[in-house]
């Protein structure tokens, strides 16, 4: 479904500020491995997201000592991910209801 | 990326890869960078597209839906577009476009008046215009030119032609400095009176009678019975000093009689100001320069200045006013058709504040709906746009035959793009921001109140409507006193008695060659006159000079023997045959009509006007008093009736008539020229006789402007028949324009009020008392309107103030027309909501709601 990479990308900065490669390994180790993110798609919804302003970026140290470009949610994403969110809980039951054996 | 890479390729060493087995793992599951940059890139291009697109596509589809509302706005927005383009074009062209020579602006045209003693300005005289150029300091050159009306021949072949065209001396084309496009202008060299006789064409003639400029010159024509060459052909474009004058020929061959009388006011002057010199100080130079020649010659220079006048002003002020005030009624029509976009769309866009904020809701983002709405303006503005482009070149065509003649510019005006893009932007800024502002405060939040109740209709909103209303009735109210005053105005020249009778009256023109002898021309006219009575039909016929309002120069200065005048006297002097004014049907009050006994050796006879007998000899008997005009002293034999000679709305002058063959040396000019024929049918069904006896007592004579009588005098309002035209569709579409606005806020209002009105129908009210809220809310709105647009209208009329003839600006009749029409209209935009208000169903309201 559209959008669906960038809601996980803003759930996934809910923590904190992050760069792409832990993002990326958020999403697949609280995914339980079901989600790989290519990074074909990553880099391109992170510049969606950079767009709309729902994330914003800095050039930060990394721990490791490596400079890596951080992103972090704004308030406009945090918005965003709420009605993302709701929207997503009502497509589930609404699905769950249909998919779910005959009442 | 970079980093992305290094540590993946860590966290692969830390697996326990060897490093470049990790580098290897890492960068083949990492993927084609590049290709990921390019993607990441096309991220941001591909966003703004797809939202475009998307918006366009949204657009139009909510247009398409609905139908009435695109069209009406679409049409608006054509209707201000269009009209206020074409009329500024048009403006443009006339008032600030340059005329076709270089460094126009410099140019002037001079001028003798007599500030003391009247304010008419009179062409200079040749020993005036002599001295002027002698004694200036201010000018870089001088030149005089002379209308002269002649015929060209082409050696041997075909119809005499009859060109209008212009002699004027060299010193003009340097003055001018427009070099001819091939071969050459005239020099000193061709004002000798022995030199050959050479003439100058326009492109358009030259390419008319030898195909092109290149192939006529050097050719040779016949012009008055002379062999004339053509030297030089004119570029294309090019006037002097009107568009239609065809042909330029040498100042020459003006009897010296005529040239040497510092009283005889027969030429026009241009002249170039001297680089640095302003026009104030080359009037001061002159004024110095008029003091000098009035203590030289006292008698003919009494009182006589100089009027130093650029080129483009000379243009009558009426003509200005008018094309001025068609833009006032176009401009007026753009803020009309803006008010009414701008009610259009502030009332749609709050009818869809109820879907803006559902949209907001479910997440579109205020921007994203925002930028939606704004799609559909412009989109609405593009397709008005183009709409009122085509309106715009469609009536630019009828709105230049607004441009005085008198204006040498050239022929079509292009469309001028600064103010369609003026226009443009005015109409669009409109409609988005009267589209966008309800837009913007529906979308601010998703206001649950909004989502429930319908089209809002909040207070704010209605009195910006209302407002919006009361400017367009009083815009059509200034529209429509204007077009009444003007209106009024016409009506009043049109009833101007010109003093002769123009039915049943043909006038044609056989101008004799000015070189043609006495006898010669004698003999032309009475063959003429004679085989034309003779013909059946008509009941007589007559010879002038030049025909009432066709020619309104020629006016020479009068006095008596033993009058004492306390100013100086003109009149309008003209020859005529005999019968001439019984076939005019101007009445001869006392005396006796000229007769063939007049000839050269008869005593030197006059008929004056009736002015002219009060003016010299106020209550005497004026038959066999003296008179003196141009250095003659006639005998009055007869008065006539007065004639309007310069026009039906210029200040008139005193006549005075004279037998054709008492003609003096100086004034072959004013040799008869205008044949007129009284017939007891149709005039023009004498024409092609006529012509057939001007053939064969001449063959070589030319006739032109053969028209009934009344075409002269309808000329005269022609100008303001089309102004009124114009304006008259203006006025109309206005009044439309603001009907449909009132109509448009009512509807809305009786809608915003619906259950309202349920409720008080089911309380009883009656039917008729509903109608009658919304019909007085109404006549509410149209007195408002009315009281706004009073001294609107009223500044309006006061600045057309020189085209009102014979109307005060504050004519009483011309308001209170106005203001019923009005009424009636508000009247007439509210009867529709207003009933459908009363045919409320009280029931079905209380339960929609």
């Amino acid at each position: 479904m559209q959008g669906t990479l960038e809601v996980l990308i803003l759930r996934s900065l809910v923590l904190g500020p992050n760069h792409a490669y832990g993002i990326a390994q958020f999403l697949k180790h609280e995914s339980d491995r079901e989600f790989h993110v290519d990074n074909g798609s990553l880099y391109p919804a992170l510049q969606r997201l950079l767009q709309r302003k729902w994330i914003a970026a800095q050039w930060k140290m990394s721990p490791n000592g490596r400079r890596a470009r951080y992103y972090r949610l704004t308030p406009a994403g945090k918005r965003q991910l709420v009605v993302a969110t709701t929207k997503w809980q009502r497509f589930v039951e609404a699905m769950g209801r249909i998919l779910s054996p005959a009442r | 990326m970079e980093t992305h890479l290094a540590m993946e390729i860590e966290a692969n060493v830390e697996r326990g890869m060897t490093p470049e087995r990790a580098r290897e793992a890492a960068t083949r599951a990492f993927g084609n960078r590049t290709a990921i940059r390019e993607s990441s890139r096309e991220a941001w291009a591909f966003t703004q597209v797809e939202t475009l697109a998307q918006d366009l596509r949204y657009g139009i589809r909510v247009l398409r839906r609905s139908p009435a509302f695109a069209l009406t706005a679409i049409a608006i927005i054509a209707l201000g577009i269009g009209a206020t383009t074409a009329t500024f074009t048009v403006l443009d062209h006339v008032l600030l476009r340059p005329l076709p020579y270089p460094d126009a602006d410099r140019l002037v045209l001079l001028f003798q008046v007599t500030p003391t003693k009247n304010s008419t300005r009179m062409e200079p005289s040749p020993p005036n215009f002599e001295d002027w150029r002698a004694m200036n300091q201010s000018f870089a050159s001088m030149g005089a030119y002379v209308p002269a009306e002649t015929q060209v021949n082409l050696s041997g072949h075909g119809e005499p032609l009859r060109l209008d065209g212009y002699m004027t001396s060299a010193a003009v084309f340097a003055t001018l400095n427009v070099p001819a496009a091939v071969g050459r202008v005239f020099t000193a060299e061709d004002e000798r009176t022995d030199a050959a006789g050479v003439v100058v064409l326009s492109d358009g003639v030259a390419t008319t009678l030898f195909g092109s400029p290149a192939e006529a010159v050097g050719r040779t024509v016949s012009l008055d019975s002379r062999p004339s060459t053509i030297v030089g052909v004119m570029p294309k474009g090019f006037a002097f000093p009107f568009r239609d004058v065809d042909m330029w020929m040498p100042l020459r061959g003006i009897p010296a009689a005529a040239w040497n009388s510092r009283g005889n006011s027969i030429i026009n002057v241009i002249a170039r100001l001297r680089p640095g010199v302003s026009l104030h100080q080359a009037q001061a130079d002159m004024e110095v320069v008029a003091t000098q020649l009035e203590r030289a010659y006292p008698k003919e220079n009494d009182g006589v200045r100089v009027a130093v006048l650029r080129m483009r002003e000379v243009l009558s002020p009426a003509s200005r006013t008018l094309v001025l005030a068609v833009f006032g009624a176009a401009f007026c029509l753009l803020l009309i058709a803006c008010t009414n976009l701008a009610n259009l769309v502030f009332a749609r866009t709050a009818g869809r504040a109820q879907e803006i904020a559902i949209r907001t809701a479910i997440g579109a983002g205020r921007r994203r709906v925002v930028r939606q709405l704004l799609t559909e303006s412009i989109i609405l503005a593009i397709a008005g746009g183009a709409a009122g482009l085509a309106l715009a070149l469609l009536i630019t065509p009828s709105l230049n035959l607004l441009v005085p003649v008198a204006l040498p510019v050239g022929d079509m005006p292009s469309l001028d793009w600064r103010v369609f893009g003026w226009a443009v932007a005015l109409t669009g800024m409109t409609s988005v921001a009267f589209g966008l502002l309800p837009a913007w405060r529906s979308s601010r939040a998703a206001d649950v109140n909004v989502l429930r109740v319908r089209s809002g209709g909040n207070a704010l909103a209605t009195r910006a409507r209302t407002a919006l209303v009361l400017v367009e009735i009083a815009g059509t109210v200034a529209l429509l006193v204007g077009t009444g005053l003007l209106l009024k105005a016409m009506w009043r020249v049109q009833a101007v008695d010109p003093g002769f009778r123009t039915d049943h009256v043909l006038s044609l023109r056989t101008a004799l060659p000015l070189s043609m002898g006495r006898d010669t021309r004698r003999d032309f006219y009475t063959r003429v006159l004679a085989q034309t009575r003779a013909l059946p039909g008509v009941t007589s016929a007559g010879y002038i000079s030049f025909l009432p309002m066709t020619f309104p120069a020629g006016n020479l200065q009068v006095t008596a023997p033993g009058v004492v005048l306390t100013e100086e006297l003109r009149a309008h002097t003209r020859f005529i045959t005999g019968d001439y004014l019984s076939t005019m049907r101007i009445p001869l009050l006392r005396g006796r009509d000229v007769a063939e006994s007049d000839g050269t050796n008869a005593p030197a006879v006059t008929i004056i006007s009736e002015s002219l007998a009060q003016r010299l000899w106020p209550g005497q008997d004026p038959i066999g008093r003296h008179m003196i005009l141009s250095r003659v002293e006639w005998t009055v034999i007869g008065v006539a009736k007065d004639v309007i000679v310069r026009g039906l709305e210029r200040a008139n002058l005193p006549q005075a008539y004279f037998p054709y063959d008492q003609l003096p040396a100086i004034g072959t000019y004013y040799a008869p020229k205008d044949l007129v024929v009284r017939t007891e049918s149709d005039p023009l069904t004498i024409a092609p006789a006529l012509r057939a006896i001007v053939k064969s007592v001449s063959p070589d004579q030319a006739v032109s402007d053969i028209r009934p009588l009344e075409d002269i005098v309808a000329s005269q309002t022609a100008p303001r028949r089309e102004q009124l035209r114009v304006l008259s569709a203006f006025a109309g579409l206005a009044f439309l324009l603001a009907a449909v606005g009132i109509h448009g806020l009512l509807s809305f209002t009786v809608s915003a009020r619906t259950q309202e009105i349920g409720i008080r129908l089911a309380l009883g009210a009656a039917r008729g008392q509903v109608l009658g809220m919304f019909v007085r809310q109404a006549i509410w709105l149209g007195l408002a309107g009315i009281v706004v647009s009073l001294p609107v209208a009223y500044f309006a009329a006061r600045s057309m103030g020189a085209l009102l003839f014979g109307v005060p600006p504050t004519d009483p009749s011309i308001y209170a027309a106005a203001m019923i029409v009005t009424v009636l209209m508000t009247l007439a935009g509210s009867l529709q909501p207003a009933m459908r208000a009363a045919v409320i169903d009280p029931a079905r309201t209380m339960k929609a709601e």
